[in-house]
């Protein structure tokens, strides 16, 4: 009975995931429609069409509000070059569909960026029965090109009569808001409707407003028709492939995948059973002949408890302990018993929950301390630094532990409290850890090549000293790829911290991303530091230094930063360049709920421009994690050049969302429309928020339905 | 010895092409995971220790899958029995009611089963409540409750094997707004005990047949 059964995606609710368009947002084949997507979906769409294809990265930030980055490649559109073209899309849904009335949705495509898909709409989609739905909108800008009427808006203010042409200010201010443009100039009608006539199966006939021009004008494009006719197959649930017939000219193929992230493919796991908790006396009955006394050891006898485990032979209490926590795959830093209380102090490097790892922690204990012992106070440990302390009673886990709702019971009866400042005899094993594997490493947007990557193996080696004193380093040697081969130089007027990225890879071999020393520690309550020194990251080196401020009942913090940056040598081995800067920052940390996260940095970048970084992420209990993030600072858009300031989006997927197998690696991006100069942080790893907050209570509590699993 | 020494080499190469290799436990098992999938993988020590000194045993299989798999008695307290197998997914059962599952990957975290035990243990027809605990996709708890119509579907011979059991077949069927299951259990006439079932799950994995081994 090896691995359990996957919840494939097909849970209740997945055949009713929305079909697409070829924007890769919920709609027919060019057209928007009302319906949203499924909160927290991820969907990634592809569209090839005449000469456009399309790329798009579209969240459900909530049940109402989406967002979407596209990046289109237009053949020969700047004759002979291509034209690659990045946007961004937000929708709100205005009213949710009822059996008397639509679902209506206000959009805006291209709001920024070139606005060469400019154009806002609103949309309503009503369902008659299941098989069939119908949408008409009205739109704006490049939705307005055939069958257009004045904007009655324009009854308001003769402002929103005509709308200026789509990024008049040109490529220059690319990236900027083009908030002169919205809801500007006439408004023209689309629509159609859709048939399901399976749930895998559906046909789109679609009446379009958008005419295409600026691919008119360049003879990309010859519309004969406004109508579009469009189907589409669900291979499973969530993965659709279309084919369209369109404007009575064009053939369009399509492709979408919508990830679910509140849907993993086993839901509670397929690690290990943990311990069950074993009647009291029978513990009691285990310990009697513990090793208290080193005398004692002579005079153990081999007994076997009836769980089948080898009773602890004159083990010590800290060595049976020991013992039960590796069969468990977590660590023991240090363990004390005073009167009826035990401490201990952990390490998990195993459970993605840190709730997980103290639930299972507290079964072994329950199976191991004495019998006199009432309470356990768990210690979540990281690089050496004490967490919190979870208090659970003894007699509540033995209570609880079949109980139906035990996960809710034990919460509402266990403490999570401030970890004190008592120093306690730091562990002296050092430990040595390695991890030799793949990596695969994308650089994106080149206008040269808009997808290069290198994929090759690389050796990362850790010796931790004592907990918090680490010393680690990795090299990786590209196998294959083509990253080197970009030749684009940077143009930047500003110091080139970034924009040179692609001379470290095509100046390097073997790369040593990082080697460094680290030093956790807690200076004061509350409070958390860091050192490092080093090659701090492939394309700096220096000294850094943190200090955060973190509660552990609370749901914000507070951090400062201060680096010392000396830009490394492009072959990234251990020569450094001549530029070096003072950088560092000041944080405000803040857990919105929901699984919402705020961050904002202000402070110096490595271009030496001052400016703050604003940061969204939206974080599920299972560690998928969706958000964005823009950077501002004294640099002007037209310094910073294209794209005018600095945005990205990352996205994180542990491994056991994918593998159902506990372990705390996992996949992260970070898509960056451009990379350049401006608002550049330097890439310091283990900053303390995230190692902090993991054994904090938000946290705890936010994945505490695995304390029992 | 050389096929072994090429397969190592193979699993190396696979090993590092899709997960690479480290030193931490979740590593360790998705190595496992990928490359011994279709391997008669090693009984953990635990599982083979008990069952060497002849613990009391079940088999129980998934049947969506149509896979048994010998379970031992690993440990009891008041009611509550816990079961292990060879790779360690674990089993418990109050009264030969299963009340929850880990390591099967859509687990019933919990249950509440004594309304439903007490009628079908003594045979007799009635409703009850039944309510199982499920972890969601994002490690919330979700309790689900379900009505139960228990009944008696009348005597059945069960072979063991070793001997013939007599038997009284009793059914429980359940149901609540989304789902709706059936559970059969076949309860020793002499001793009251139930020698063997079928028992629901969850939405994913379906019905867990269980039955009493006698060594």
């Amino acid at each position: 009975m090896a691995a359990g059964v996957a919840i494939a995606p097909a849970k209740a609710g997945a055949q009713d995931l929305p079909y697409l368009s070829y924007y890769g947002t919920p709609g027919l084949v060019d057209m928007p429609s009302a319906t949203p997507l499924a909160d927290g979906t991820l969907a990634f769409a592809v569209a090839q069409s005449g000469p456009t294809l399309l790329n798009t990265l579209t969240f459900q930030i909530t049940p109402r509000l989406s967002g979407s980055f596209r990046y289109a490649v237009i053949d020969k559109f700047d004759a002979p070059d291509n034209r690659y073209d990045r946007s961004f899309d937000i929708s709100y849904l205005l009213m949710h569909e009822t059996d008397w009335r639509p679902a209506v949705t206000f959009g805006m495509r291209d709001f920024g960026g070139t606005g060469l898909y400019g154009s806002e709409y609103i949309v309503a989609t009503k369902s008659f029965g299941p098989q069939i739905k119908a949408t008409a909108g009205l739109g704006w800008g490049r939705l307005s090109g055939r069958g257009g009427f004045d904007n009655p808006l324009g009854k308001i203010d003769s402002y929103f009569k005509t709308r200026p042409p789509a990024a008049a200010g040109g490529i220059a201010t690319t990236g900027q808001l083009d908030t002169d443009n919205w809801l500007r100039g006439d408004i023209a009608p689309f629509g159609g409707i859709e048939w399901m006539p399976t749930p895998r199966s559906r046909f789109v006939l679609e009446y379009s407003s958008d005419t295409a021009p600026a691919e008119s004008r360049r003879g990309l494009v010859d519309q004969k028709s406004p109508w579009n006719v469009g189907m589409t197959y669900r291979v499973r649930p969530g993965f659709d492939l279309g084919l369209s017939y369109r404007y009575g000219s064009d053939l369009g193929v399509f492709a979408s995948y919508q990830m679910l992230p509140m849907q993993p493919a086993f839901s509670s796991g397929l690690e290990k059973a943990p311990p069950n908790i074993l009647p009291r006396e029978t513990v009691a009955a285990r310990s009697w002949n513990r090793n208290n006394n080193s005398q004692a050891q002579n005079r153990s006898i081999a007994n076997t408890a009836p769980d089948g485990t080898d009773a602890d032979q004159a083990l010590s209490l800290e060595q049976a302990v020991t013992q039960a926590l590796a069969a468990v795959d977590l660590d023991l830093i240090d363990m004390q018993v005073t009167g009826g209380t035990l401490r201990l102090w952990l390490v998990n490097e195993t459970y993605r929950s840190e709730a997980q790892a103290v639930g299972r922690a507290a079964r072994v204990l329950a199976n191991t301390a004495p019998p006199h012992i009432e309470v356990f106070e768990i210690t979540p440990t990281r690089r050496g630094m004490d967490l919190s302390v979870i208090r659970l009673n003894r007699r509540d886990l033995e209570d609880l532990e079949q109980s139906l709702e035990a996960n809710w019971q034990i919460q509402a009866r266990s403490q999570i409290m401030e970890s004190p400042l008592t120093p306690r005899p730091e562990a002296t094993r050092p430990e040595f850890t390695y991890r030799l594997g793949p990596y695969f490493s994308p650089a994106l947007f080149d206008p040269d090549n808009p997808v290069r990557a290198d994929f090759g193996v690389q050796l990362g080696a850790s010796y931790a000293v004592t907990p918090g004193l680490i010393l680690s380093g990795l090299i990786r040697q590209p196998l294959l790829g083509n990253r080197d081969s970009a030749t684009r130089p940077s143009n930047s007027v500003l110091p080139r911290v970034r924009s040179d990225a692609a001379r470290y890879d095509v100046e390097s071999t073997v790369e040593m991303s990082y080697l460094t020393a680290e030093y956790f520690y807690r200076p004061a309550p509350q409070i958390y530091g860091r050192f490092s020194a080093g090659y701090l990251e492939p394309m700096f080196a220096g000294l850094s230094s943190e200090l955060l401020w973190k509660p552990v009942n609370r749901n914000f913090a507070l951090g400062i930063e201060a680096n010392y940056a000396v830009q490394r040598d492009f072959d990234q081995r251990f020569g450094l360049q001549d530029y070096d800067v003072w950088t560092g920052h000041a944080s405000a940390y803040l857990d919105l709920g929901g699984g919402y996260r705020g961050q904002i940095d202000a402070g110096r970048y490595l271009a030496g421009d001052w400016g703050a970084t604003f940061s969204l992420d939206r974080t599920f209990a299972n560690g998928v994690s969706i958000g964005g993030f823009f950077t501002l600072t004294d640099v002007s858009f037209d310094d910073f050049g294209e794209g005018s300031f600095d945005k990205g989006i990352r996205i994180h997927i542990p491994l056991s969302w994918v593998s159902g197998q506990a372990t705390q690696t996992g996949f992260g991006t970070l898509i960056r429309p451009v990379n350049r100069d401006g608002g550049a942080r330097l890439n310091v790893r283990n900053r303390l928020h995230p190692l902090v907050e993991a054994g904090h209570a938000q946290s705890l509590r936010q994945s505490w339905g695995r304390f029992w699993r | 010895m050389r096929a072994r020494l090429l397969a190592r080499g193979a699993a190396f190469i696979l090993c590092l092409a899709l997960i690479g290799c480290g030193t931490t436990a979740g590593e360790r098992a998705i190595y496992d995971q990928v490359l011994r999938r279709n391997a008669t993988p090693q009984p953990a020590a635990q599982f083979t220790a008990l069952n060497q000194r002849g613990a009391e045993a079940i088999v129980i299989s998934v049947e969506a899958r149509d896979m048994a798999t010998l379970f031992v008695r690993q440990s009891a307290r008041d009611s509550a029995v816990h079961w292990i197998s060879p790779d360690l997914i674990g089993v418990t059962t109050q009264q030969g009611f299963v009340t929850s599952t880990r390591g099967l990957g859509a687990d019933l975290m919990s249950a509440e089963t004594t309304p439903s035990a007490k009628l079908v243990l003594a045979r007799r027809a009635g409703r009850a409540e039944r309510h199982h605990g499920y972890l969601d996709g994002n490690e919330q708890i979700e309790i689900r409750s379900f009505i139960c119509d228990i009944s008696r579907r009348g005597p059945r011979q069960v072979d063991l094997g070793a001997r013939n059991v007599a038997t009284e077949l009793m059914q429980e069927s359940c149901i609540n707004p989304s789902f709706q299951f059936e559970n059969l259990y076949w309860v020793a006439t002499e001793t009251g005990e139930i020698i063997q079932s079928r028992q629901w799950i969850s939405e994913a994995l379906g019905p867990l047949a269980l039955r009493k081994i006698i060594r």
